[in-house]
């Protein structure tokens, strides 16, 4: 009796499957979500380039002024 | 194995070739909603593509995504349930026939819990030990939610032919 039970429990779950297209909407969403990922990244990644050179740059501006005036 | 290797378009396309169905599955039971299940099937690959750890083989990889999307759709469910009533989907969604669809209705009124077991184990085949390493539960609640289920089942289907 719960064989015949389990039998359909198998076939019915065994049916559900994405369709292609849903399959492909989900790839190229993917594929989106991952570029747009590298690419913050890479914004992150020069704007922190852009910070760090400002730093040194105003550091040795400001070491040099400093010599400059004979206080170093 | 590891998730540093899914660099191409290609790669992904044959990652979600090979599991969505899987995973659509997995997540489907949970929800019993097509769009949701959607949603967490592209969770879980997102997922495994930023964070996914190395695998000793493609079992490990796939009992890995089991959790992973079993995990996102419950919690995607509890968020549910807080905002709305849960409507399983219509006929034309699943591609289910007219004819089945009473039956499946009736499967898919069963708890999760008994039903990611029950589909791990008859429709994937997997043991009632991997189970238990897959969900991180013991194999002993394995065996007792298989019981368990098949009951409700049963007595799902008894109901039923009464009606």
């Amino acid at each position: 009796m719960i064989d015949q039970e389990i039998r359909e429990y198998i076939r019915l779950i065994s049916s559900l499957s994405l369709k292609q297209s849903s399959k492909e909407r989900i790839a190229d969403l993917l594929i989106q979500r991952v570029t747009d990922r590298k690419e913050i990244s890479g914004k992150y990644v020069a704007a922190a380039s852009a910070v760090a050179f400002l730093v040194v740059s105003t550091f040795l501006i400001a070491r040099g002024m400093k010599q400059d005036v004979n206080i170093m | 194995m590891s998730q540093k290797l899914i660099k191409s378009e290609e790669e992904i396309k044959e990652l979600v070739g090979k599991y969505s169905s899987l995973i659509f599955r997995i997540s489907y039971c949970i929800l019993c909603n097509t769009d949701d299940a959607e949603d967490a099937v592209q969770e879980t690959f997102l997922r495994y593509i930023t964070k996914a750890p190395e695998f000793n083989s493609e079992e490990h990889r796939k009992a890995w995504l089991i959790k992973v999307s079993a995990n996102i759709s419950k919690n995607m469910l509890m968020f549910r349930l807080k905002r709305e009533t849960v409507n399983i989907d219509n006929v034309e969604n699943i591609g289910i026939s007219e004819n089945d669809y009473e039956t499946f209705e009736l499967i898919m009124s069963l708890p999760a819990k008994h039903k990611i077991v029950m589909t791990l184990y008859y429709v994937e085949g997997y043991k009632s030990k991997e189970i238990a390493e897959i969900i991180g539960i013991s194999e002993e609640t394995v065996r007792k939610r298989l019981q368990k289920g098949r009951e409700l089942l049963r007595k799902e289907f008894e109901k039923e032919k009464l009606l």
